[in-house]
């Protein structure tokens, strides 16, 4: 039972990773570049539904659209006002960009939000749900739920929406996917807007299980073994990515921490994306990239 | 330039260093005018740990205006100056040359934390500088650190009479304790604290586990303790992870009797966590919010005044303490106010009553060392804040 436990548990946890996850994978398979301010955002839309259900008293249900209508609105805007302009310009540049404007929206989020703890009010009832002994909260069952069905979405999306395509098609190479139509600018804007809209879904479900503060924004950093292991540009990948890692770092936090005094359940993941990075260098699901002279 | 010329020239300069020195003697010396006195204080404002600076800054500040709208000190009115170090030593040391060099401040009142003031342990010397640091170190006050004074039993005193209450007051069988700790120092210090007590009062630990500051779940570790049978859990970590822990427990359906140090020991806590608290109880070296002292009174209608509603009232009271201590040093150097005569006004105090914001305050020229008394605080659901448990206490002698 106590395996089932931590088992079950690691998937509750790992779903919050895998829907990080999904926000990493979502801009590199559209744009080629990783967004190293996505922690960031996830930040800033917690906050934003923290101020929507506590300060100005709209109820959770109705907040959650606004939120993520908002996020999506911040990433198509930063599209426009930042990567726009490095478009054709070589990706480390533009993730470059992505690192000033995680400093940049950590900054803001301090002078806007302030620097202190919050509690986002929790919509889900306190009761846990208790399946065949096994302990699960309303949140992770709903986290697992929504992460499953942004995967479906997503996966049916890149595989046979004309978009989608297009998205796919202008990551592999933008010069080949203009001359083949594709709107390239369209593009950009809708995947930085999607991206962020996902990590809007991931500050909300992580602001009902951490305290709200700007540190929030660090956790993407737990997240990003998942992206590794799953596959940067695998939505699927990013999943099971996340579950894994979830999965994983419980099973050592339960198992191996107390044979070592602690610690070992923070080192796992990176243990993993180690050893990820000398095996399958492009993840579980990544694409090989084959280079032909 | 001939020897004539060049002495005549060495003694002009001389005598210009000379009266320029009796100017500021006459005027008080360093940041003292005849209306005013200017203080600084290094404490973080931004950043991940700016929420721990703010409500103390917000304190200090409250209280030297509140002592301004009484007519000031001796006369004089106060000022202070708030440099932000982002809980960063380097520019804490740079804020601290700042603030000496440019603003001409009479002392900084707090250099910030361990590290910080660390950092800046040889310009606390130079230039003399009375301070208060906002954070628990043997180091400040062993050996004695002339222009250093400590404040706020250290973690390991604190866990020592955590540890005390559990085998002296606790009631409860088959005492079995699990740890959880951050791998920070005062989490370290702590675990050790706690097993070496542990140890002389046979009460197993049976559990030692990490929960780092941004955990996002705490389910192994909750899981983990339910597993070893740890009744007791005392963690040695901040307010977040803390409430992450307990939220994580009350799904769980577990509930052990669980303990923190000073810098969990908030209503904040209890606000958060609502029912998942009830069995928390903290160790703390200031007073609640919801105490009757007269010192806690005075705070509160300090912070009704300025319109300020801290989110940590634990550190808001605290650093209206810590200005409660310089302003009696600066009354008590009277007139003649110097880094030096407010070193040794507060080098007066024997057991200074703060009404109970602090434990009886002392400090000697022989030893600037913390009272050693913490106050342990229970969880009241109900009225969403901590009441307090016990008196102070000091670790007992053993």
């Amino acid at each position: 039972m106590y395996f089932l436990e931590l088992l079950v548990s690691g998937i509750a946890v790992g779903s919050l990773y895998a829907l990080i996850a999904m926000g990493f994978v979502l801009i590199y398979k559209g744009t080629g570049v990783i967004n190293f301010a996505q922690g960031e955002v996830i930040m800033v839309a917690a906050f934003i539904a923290y101020y929507l259900t506590k300060g100005f008293g709209i109820p959770f249900l109705l907040a959650v659209p606004i939120t993520l209508v908002a996020t999506a609105l911040l990433g198509a805007i930063t599209e426009r006002l930042v990567i726009r302009p490095m478009l054709g310009e070589p990706v480390f540049s533009v993730v470059m960009i992505t690192i000033g404007l995680s400093i940049f929206l950590r900054s803001m989020a301090g002078i806007v939000f302030g620097h202190h703890n919050y509690i986002l009010p929790n919509p889900f009832p306190v009761e846990p749900v208790h399946i065949a002994g096994i302990t699960l909260s309303h949140n992770h069952i709903w986290s697992m739920g929504v992460a499953f069905c942004l995967m479906v979405v997503f996966f049916l999306f890149f595989q046979y929406s004309r978009l989608g395509l297009g998205m796919r098609a202008t990551a592999n190479d933008q010069d080949t996917a203009t001359l083949m139509g594709v709107n390239i600018k369209r593009v950009y804007a809708l995947t930085w807007g999607i991206s962020f809209l996902v990590a809007g879904v991931a500050g909300i479900f992580l602001a009902n299980v951490m305290v709200l503060n700007v540190g929030l924004a660090f956790v993407a950093i737990s997240a990003f073994p998942a992206v590794i292991l799953g596959g940067l540009e695998s939505v699927p990948g990013a999943i099971i990515g996340g579950l894994a890692i979830g999965v994983i770092e419980n099973l050592a936090g339960g198992y191996l921490d107390q044979m070592v005094g602690g610690g070992i359940k923070d080192v796992t993941p990176f243990a993993v994306l180690f050893l990820v990075l000398m095996i399958k260098p492009y993840g579980l699901f990544g694409t090989k990239e084959v280079e032909r002279v | 330039m001939s020897g004539k010329a060049k002495f005549i020239k060495t003694l002009l300069m001389t005598g210009l260093l000379v009266l320029l020195t009796a100017c500021l003697a006459m005027a008080g010396g360093r940041g003292v005018t005849d209306k005013e006195i200017t203080l600084g204080m290094v404490l973080v404002k931004t950043g991940p740990v700016a929420a721990l600076g703010i409500p103390q800054g917000d304190g200090m500040i409250d209280y030297m205006n509140y002592i301004n709208e009484k007519g000031g000190i001796n006369g004089r009115q106060i000022k202070v100056i708030w440099e932000d170090d982002g809980f960063q030593a380097p520019k804490s040391v740079a804020a601290v040359k700042k603030l000496v060099a440019r603003d001409n401040v009479l002392t900084i009142m707090t250099t910030g934390g361990t590290n910080q003031t660390i950092a800046n342990m040889k310009n606390i010397s130079r230039y003399k500088i009375a301070n208060i640091p906002n954070a628990m170190a043997l180091e400040f006050f062993e050996p004695l650190h002339p222009y250093i004074f400590a404040l706020g039993a250290l973690y390991e005193w604190q866990y020592q009479v955590i540890v005390d209450y559990i085998n002296d007051d606790l009631k409860m069988k088959d005492k079995r304790i699990g740890v959880v700790y951050t791998k920070k120092e005062y989490g370290k210090k702590g675990l050790d604290a706690i097993k070496k007590r542990a140890a002389k009062y046979n009460i197993p630990v049976v559990a030692e586990l990490v929960l780092p500051t941004g955990a996002v779940d705490a389910s192994s570790q909750v899981l983990a303790l339910q597993q070893a049978g740890a009744n007791i859990v005392i963690t040695c970590d901040v307010l977040p992870p803390i409430i992450s822990f307990l939220k994580t427990a009350e799904k769980y359906n577990y509930w052990p009797q669980v303990f923190g140090f000073n810098w969990a020991t908030d209503d904040l806590l209890v606000k958060a966590c609502g029912p998942a608290a009830k069995n928390y109880i903290g160790a703390g070296f200031v007073g609640g919010w919801a105490d009757d002292s007269p010192g806690i009174k005075l705070v509160r209608e300090i912070a009704a005044k300025y319109d300020r509603k801290p989110k940590l009232t634990s550190l808001y009271i605290g650093g209206v303490g810590v200005s409660m201590l310089f302003a009696e040093a600066i009354k008590r150097a009277g007139k003649n106010l110097t880094p030096d005569t407010l070193k040794a006004a507060l080098e007066t105090l024997r057991d200074y009553d703060t009404g109970g914001i602090f434990p009886l305050v002392t400090y000697t020229t022989k030893s600037h060392a913390p009272a050693k008394k913490v106050k342990l605080y229970k969880a009241d659901v109900e009225k969403k804040c901590l009441v307090p448990l016990t008196d102070w206490r000091s670790p007992k002698d053993m």
